[in-house]
């Protein structure tokens, strides 16, 4: 145990890495390795300001601990001070993933075969003339201990495949990919059709997609699109750290303003499996359900310690660092819209003329939210009709979610392996999004 | 057998900013090690963290071996070249007095935006050794500035950015640059929509990111880019010249070699030159798998397989000024314009943010938020304007790159 500088609060957080990566290009071996790692990550906190430090000696944290003390201010009354205060104490062991689930423990040439097994399915198609097939799997076991007595060892682990491909046929070209994460090896096997319909959608849209016309449209967001969009439009506003001293958030986004429709609800939940599944953040606190709009209002925000004794609102467990270099800001876990009451049959049907964003490239958040489609469809008259080509769909963060007019009832939640949220220095950090089928009356498409 | 090591080593020293006040001090003293063996048709790669282990990671390399990885290329070799960049930096002991100072101006001369994020500054070591007489190491100082800006009178979460990689700690200069730019921003401007300049930094992913993809020697040796078989070809605006650089000159801010010990002369490769696609860029396996020229952009984490890696993109300069290039016609300065991209075919469509009226020289005013589109050809064809001789800002790389885009209010 350590000795942890008195007048101080002080944490320490190692984190115990296990990893693996296997790339095949186009039916070549390019990559196959196993990684174990031990690192810390150490905070003082004076009551004023937060000194850390990140090492990659283990033998070397309590010289750390003693070494941040001495640039801090101690303060005899530290344990009063609000945001240490906030901290939980929390104790125990919480391991998940234990034997038979470990995928530390799963021989990397299962691994292996588990990615070559579905490589079939691109090499196959003459229309795909580049493939990369990924594997990908990580399991951390983190060790909290924390001045106020916190002393917690939890897990994480993810793992899966992702098929990136590139067709080009008569000088048109096309990038699509599959991607499947999970928090077990055995959530990977027999996805062999998901991936044959995928291939078999891009190579449609290769031979048929015509340039969109650019205006506003109606659109309906799959559930990829929607927890996107979700996580860009509303996700990142409701970071508190983001709100800090500033008077003008603050009023904007005060508890109980209506910021979407009656029907609307997102939450926040680190207890969800997929690729946001937090335990307990990087304070130390565990998990919790966060509603962060229910029925169109805005109902809570997402936390560290620090932030939520600001805003003397109660502790989320989104305090998140990428891993030993960093330390915790607010960010997301698993992120989804709530679902509704429609079929995505009567959402598509009550459409005369619109869009459906089917998979996406990428998004984006600020006062306008963008996401970058890659299978997109025109709606006509009811029917999904053809695949249209669109650079980017745009709207205002503050009017869109009043826009949405539809949800379809099954949510469905997505874990990708690779790729991730970036914020200030920390990305990809991996998260869950989703949603329902979500139609938004008016997007800019273009 | 060859034996390779490959080490980094990161020492940093970050300020955290928030509300234009320091909030947190981190530092960071990180080493990466990895060991490669190569028998000329495989390669077995093991790597850890901290101190270097050689034996112990020997054993684990020559276990990798035996997955059977393909590497059948000749590593680097008969090369000692150390280099350093070195930057004039306060004392580390006096550094976060000297960033306190320097907020509490910043606060001053703009009191109507919060300023959050980091500053950091530190030393990069990087270093390839081998059995094969090779020994490269880099050591690059940095000194990184990079802040989200909020107007304090905005819902947004962030309205702008200010980032600069400075070479000598001119806190006056670098206040001058700032207040340029937020000076304008508190001024309202207007430009009639239609199709006109837009001038963005050479180094804006926007204008980067869809050569970064189809300049890919893998997508373009197996024909899936978009320039795939049109080496040779004069596709853009003469005034075109992209290369792949390390060079510390063009912001570049890490070692002068790549993953595979390639080294260009003068740190530079041109894959576009004077509008005509010269070479897409390659680590050793895609120059030797589909006959394309070598041109050094190989990497990847400390213990991967060497792999190609998007390179860092820099136009190279004209011999006109962006004044000189925009004559009397009014541009947008495209600040902030993120989340855009483009279809396959190469048409583009992105949101601006944030947009100031610019004449080349001077920022002017703040224009509302924009849409802007155009096509990879035309927008580096016919309607582009050309890469500016000067820079934005005085402390850092920041040649500007102009060319007429379709712009619409949002």
């Amino acid at each position: 145990m350590y000795q942890f500088p008195a007048g101080l609060y002080s944490d320490v957080r190692i984190e115990t890495l296990f990893e693996t990566r296997i790339q095949i290009t186009l039916g070549k071996l390019e990559q196959m390795n196993e990684r174990k790692t031990r690192a810390a990550f150490v905070r003082v906190f004076d009551g004023k300001r937060w000194y850390y430090a990140s090492t990659t000696d283990l033998d070397q944290i309590q010289n750390q601990l003693n070494r941040l003390a001495a640039m801090a201010h101690p303060d005899p009354a530290i344990l009063e001070h609000p945001v240490v205060q906030k901290f939980e104490v929390n104790r125990g062991d919480f391991i998940r993933f234990k034997e038979g689930e470990d995928v530390s423990l799963i021989p990397i040439e299962r691994k292996k075969d588990l990615l070559t097994g579905y490589t079939y399915l691109v090499e196959e198609e003459p229309k795909i003339k580049m493939w990369v097939a990924h594997y990908m799997d990580q399991r951390k076991v983190k060790d909290f201990y924390s001045s106020k007595g916190a002393q917690l060892s939890f897990d994480f682990q993810r793992t899966g495949f992702r098929l990136g491909f590139q067709l080009a046929h008569e000088g048109e070209t096309f990038k699509e990919r599959f991607d499947r994460g999970a928090n077990r090896f055995s959530e990977l096997g027999g996805l062999d059709e998901k991936v044959r319909f995928r291939v078999e959608k891009a190579i449609d849209f290769l031979l048929h997609a015509k340039p969109v016309e650019p205006g506003p449209f109606p659109v309906i967001l799959s559930p990829e699109a929607a927890g996107v969009f979700a996580h860009e439009s509303f996700g990142h506003k409701s970071e508190a750290d983001m709100m800090l001293g500033d008077e003008t958030m603050k009023q904007a986004w005060k508890i109980g303003t209506r910021v979407g429709v009656e029907k609307l609800s997102i939450v926040d939940d680190g207890n969800l499996l997929g690729s946001g599944y937090t335990p307990f953040d990087d304070d130390g606190t565990a998990a919790k359900e966060t509603f962060l709009v229910k029925n169109g209002l805005l109902t809570s925000r997402l936390h560290s310690a620090t932030t939520a004794s600001a805003l003397e609102e109660p502790l989320t467990g989104n305090a998140r660092a990428l891993n030993f270099e960093f330390e915790p800001l607010v960010r997301m876990t698993t992120t989804y819209i709530k679902e509704g009451d429609k079929t995505l049959f009567e959402l598509v049907s009550e459409m005369e003329d619109g869009i459906l964003v089917e998979t996406i490239n990428h998004g984006s958040g600020l006062s306008t939210f963008t996401i970058a489609p890659s299978l997109a469809f025109r709606i006509r008259k009811g029917t999904i009709a053809e695949p249209v080509k669109i650079s980017v769909v745009t709207g205002s963060v503050f009017e869109t979610l009043n826009q949405i007019d539809g949800l379809s009832n099954r949510v469905e939640l997505l874990s990708f392996v690779l790729g991730g949220c970036g914020k200030m220095e920390q990305g990809p950090l991996p998260v869950g999004f989703g949603g329902p089928y979500v139609r938004v009356k008016k997007l800019d498409v273009r | 057998m060859i034996k390779e090591i490959f080490q980094e080593k990161i020492e940093e020293i970050s300020i955290q900013v928030e509300q234009t006040r320091v909030d947190a001090i981190r530092t960071k003293d990180i080493s990466r090690n990895a060991l490669r063996l190569m028998d000329g048709k495989c390669i077995g790669i093991a790597g850890s963290l901290g101190k270097l282990d050689e034996n112990r990671l020997k054993e684990q390399a020559q276990a990798s071996l035996k997955l059977e990885i393909p590497y059948p290329f000749a590593p680097s070799e008969n090369s000692h070249d150390h280099r350093k960049v070195e930057l004039e930096l306060p004392d580390e002991k006096d550094w976060v007095l000297e960033i306190e100072r320097f907020l509490q101006k910043l606060e001053k001369a703009q009191p109507g935006f919060t300023f959050s994020q980091k500053i950091n500054r530190g030393k990069k070591h990087v270093s390839l050794q081998n059995s094969r007489n090779l020994e490269l190491r880099s050591e690059v100082s940095f000194l990184e500035i990079g802040f989200a800006v909020k107007d304090k009178n905005s819902k947004n979460i962030m309205d702008a950015f200010y980032f600069a990689e400075p070479r000598k700690w001119n806190p006056e200069a670098i206040l001058d640059e700032i207040n340029r730019l937020f000076d304008a921003y508190q001024k309202p401007a207007q430009i009639e929509p239609g199709k006109i300049p837009v001038v963005f930094l050479g180094m804006d992913e926007v204008v980067l990111e869809k050569f970064k993809l189809e300049l890919n020697g893998l997508s373009y040796g197996t024909g899936a880019s978009i320039f795939s078989g049109k080496m040779g070809e004069k596709l853009f605006h003469e005034k075109l010249t992209l290369s792949q650089s390390r060079n510390p000159d063009d912001g570049f801010s890490g070692s002068f070699f790549d993953f595979e010990g390639v080294v260009n002369p003068g740190l530079r490769y041109p894959l576009i030159q004077g509008g005509v696609l010269q070479a897409p860029f390659t680590d050793r396996k895609r120059s030797a798998t589909y006959n394309l020229p070598l041109t050094g952009s190989s990497g990847g984490e400390y213990d991967a397989v060497p792999g190609i890696k998007s390179p860092h993109l820099w136009f190279q300069p004209g011999k006109e000024t962006m004044q000189q290039l925009l004559g009397d016609r009014p541009a947008v300065f495209a600040w902030v314009a993120m989340g855009g991209d483009y279809t396959a075919d190469g048409h583009f469509a992105c949101p601006v943010q944030t947009s100031l009226l610019f004449d080349g020289k001077k920022f002017l005013g703040r224009l509302p938020a924009l849409n802007i589109s155009s096509h990879l050809y035309k927008m580096f064809g016919e309607d582009f304007i050309g890469v500016s001789s000067d820079d934005m800002f005085s402390q850092s790389p920041s040649k500007m790159v102009a060319m007429e885009l379709d712009v619409e209010l949002a």
